[in-house]
């Protein structure tokens, strides 16, 4: 026998993260055998309703809803005294508040605005920021790309930058914003329409022993047609009059020409030297400019060190190392074992990788789970054939299951199903840390290596890279040396990664 | 190494709106962050609104 109590408190808001750690707390109290504390949208309230609860008709979307069911009357009343409790301490607790945007005043020197609502009620928000003269970080997605020009134009009236939306990474006044990993500080500042590519420049700076005055995210539209490259190019001005930066960085997935074009005409104006990559460009199109082309994220972060001055001969895998290296490996191999088989959590690195493949590997019979021109796609996702690099990140990954980067399980029970096939010989795997995502994305795949290294009795090579400061939370150096005791062939860069790839893949199908 | 920082002038100072996390984040990195109370806005309001906007 239990009762149950539904409360729908009006015109109430806090996000999904905050309710479910409320409702889990709540769940701890004597004699509650179900609480949930949600916003009221339909889905919310499909599922309640579905567990037997009788949801008031009247509630709508912007109302926050509380459902619990105890044993008996007095744990109802001590539970639900407990959720308010916890509700009204989350909306007053660690410091100032405001009730709205409208009360902030920006004199008192509130400079930066960072908005992750609900994607239709992100631009109010912003418009009202960029009126005060503040610039403004929007990590929310799924926001109209008119909604995104027009707070682009609004930002370039009042000189403000509008990082976004769908902006992951950012690095401002030393401060890591949204899921930046914590990169030291470095002559080195970036600007990136690509979050992950972004990052993996700086922390291979990092890696190389320099770090970064700022990474101005732009969100991945900001070189459609319709966008222009606005925030990109008020981003690399910005940067140009910042006394500790000494060279610029642009980086961004391939755009639209015409925007790439005009982005690089405005970087050949600076006062500063700038290097440029935009994953999949041709060399033409940096064809008499005195912006460097680079055509690696790892390019791109060396050759900006060089540029200041900075010495990273070493960092770089020349031929040799290679060689040795997958010649080695090679001898492990039975003559069935013929694929190599990527298990990506970051779309940037896979799609560098399936870059580098399809230049450095023609004819190969290459696959992928994404619509692109590098590689075939996959029939199934699901299931890998001949040389495949899956992003696990991709929609049909995370439709019903979190991305990679906050949750690993899936991506581990795909390492597991390549790890088990005969037929493959080298897994490629990419770590993605910092304080946003998973607290511990590694060593749960070093005991998984370890494992199946052995089950294969040696004959499998993984090679992995990480992109992460050694100052993020998850301890990459601790990191780094399970994933090597484990076996795992640790690569300083997603690019090295690729290297070693297209070398195993040549070695594997000249072999056949 | 060279230690500085962007924008040194004009030190950050965060309003937050929507996930607490990010807010906690820049906290625990000696931020000065204020977090907005966000509430979704009326449906009535925006009612209210549009008719407003026809009369004026």
């Amino acid at each position: 026998m239990s009762i149950q109590t539904v409360r729908i408190y009006e015109n109430r808001y806090a996000d999904s993260v905050t309710l479910m750690g409320i409702a889990d707390a709540v769940k701890k109290n004597d004699g509650v055998l179900f609480a949930e504390v949600q916003m009221a949208t339909p889905a919310n309230l499909e599922v309640i309703r579905g567990l037997g609860f009788n949801v008031p008709p009247e509630a709508s979307p912007n109302d926050l809803v509380v459902a619990i069911a105890a044993r008996d009357e007095a744990a109802l009343k001590s539970a639900e005294q407990d959720a308010i409790d916890r509700l009204d301490r989350k909306r007053g607790e660690d410091g100032e508040t405001f009730n709205s945007i409208d009360d902030v005043d920006a004199a008192d020197g509130w400079n930066l605005c960072q908005i992750s609502l609900p994607s239709e009620y992100v631009a109010e928000e912003a418009k009202k920021a960029i009126g005060k003269g503040m610039d403004v970080f929007i990590f929310s997605d799924n926001v109209s790309i008119e909604d995104e020009l027009e707070l682009k134009r609004l930002g370039e009236e009042r000189g403000v930058l509008v990082m976004g939306p769908d902006c992951g990474v950012g690095m401002l006044d030393g401060v890591s914003l949204a899921t930046m990993s914590l990169v030291g500080g470095g002559p080195v500042g970036i600007v990136g329409a690509s979050g992950s590519g972004a990052q993996e420049v700086a922390c291979i700076v990092e890696k190389a022993g320099s770090g970064i005055s700022a990474l101005i995210g732009t969100g991945g539209r900001d070189l459609y047609p319709q966008i222009g490259g606005l925030t990109m190019i008020k981003g690399m001005k910005r940067l140009d009059a910042d006394g500790a930066t000494k060279v610029i960085v642009l980086v961004s997935k391939l755009a639209d020409r015409g925007v790439m074009k005009k982005v690089l005409d405005e970087a050949d104006k600076l006062s500063k030297p700038a290097v440029a990559i935009f994953l999949g460009a041709d060399e033409e199109l940096f064809a008499n400019r005195k912006t460097v082309a680079s055509f690696s994220l790892e390019e791109a972060a060396l050759k900006a060190l060089a540029l200041c001055g900075i010495d990273c001969g070493g960092f770089a895998f020349g031929k040799s190392k290679i060689d040795s290296l997958v010649g080695r490996e090679m001898q492990k191999f039975d003559a069935s074992q013929k694929y190599i088989r990527g298990v990506y959590c970051g779309g940037t690195f896979a799609e560098e990788t399936l870059i580098f493949l399809n230049k450095n590997n023609p004819g190969a019979d290459l696959r992928c789970n994404l619509k692109t021109r590098y590689a075939a796609r996959l029939a199934d996702s699901w299931k890998s054939e001949a040389h495949s690099i899956v992003d696990m990140g991709a929609e049909e990954f995370t439709l019903d299951a979190p991305h990679p980067v906050f949750d690993p399980e899936l991506r581990l029970k795909r390492f597991r199903q390549e790890a088990s096939d005969p037929e493959v010989a080298v897994i490629l795997l990419d770590f993605i840390t910092a304080p946003g995502v998973h607290e511990n994305p590694i060593l749960p795949f070093a005991k998984a290596c370890a494992k199946a290294i052995s089950d294969r009795k040696g004959k499998l090579s993984v090679v992995a890279s990480i992109c992460g400061s050694k100052n993020d939370p998850q301890d990459i150096v601790r990191c780094a040396r399970e994933l090597e005791d484990a076996g795992v062939i640790l690569a300083a860069s997603n690019y090295q990664s690729a290297q070693l790839a297209s070398a195993f893949m040549k070695s594997l199908d000249e072999r056949r | 190494m060279e230690k500085k920082r962007c924008c040194k002038v004009r030190r950050l100072k965060v309003v937050n709106i929507g996930l607490q996390g990010f807010a906690e984040s820049l906290r625990k990195q000696g931020v000065k962050v204020a977090q907005v109370n966000w509430r979704p806005p009326r449906k009535l309001d925006s009612e209210i609104k549009n008719l407003l906007d026809e009369l004026l």
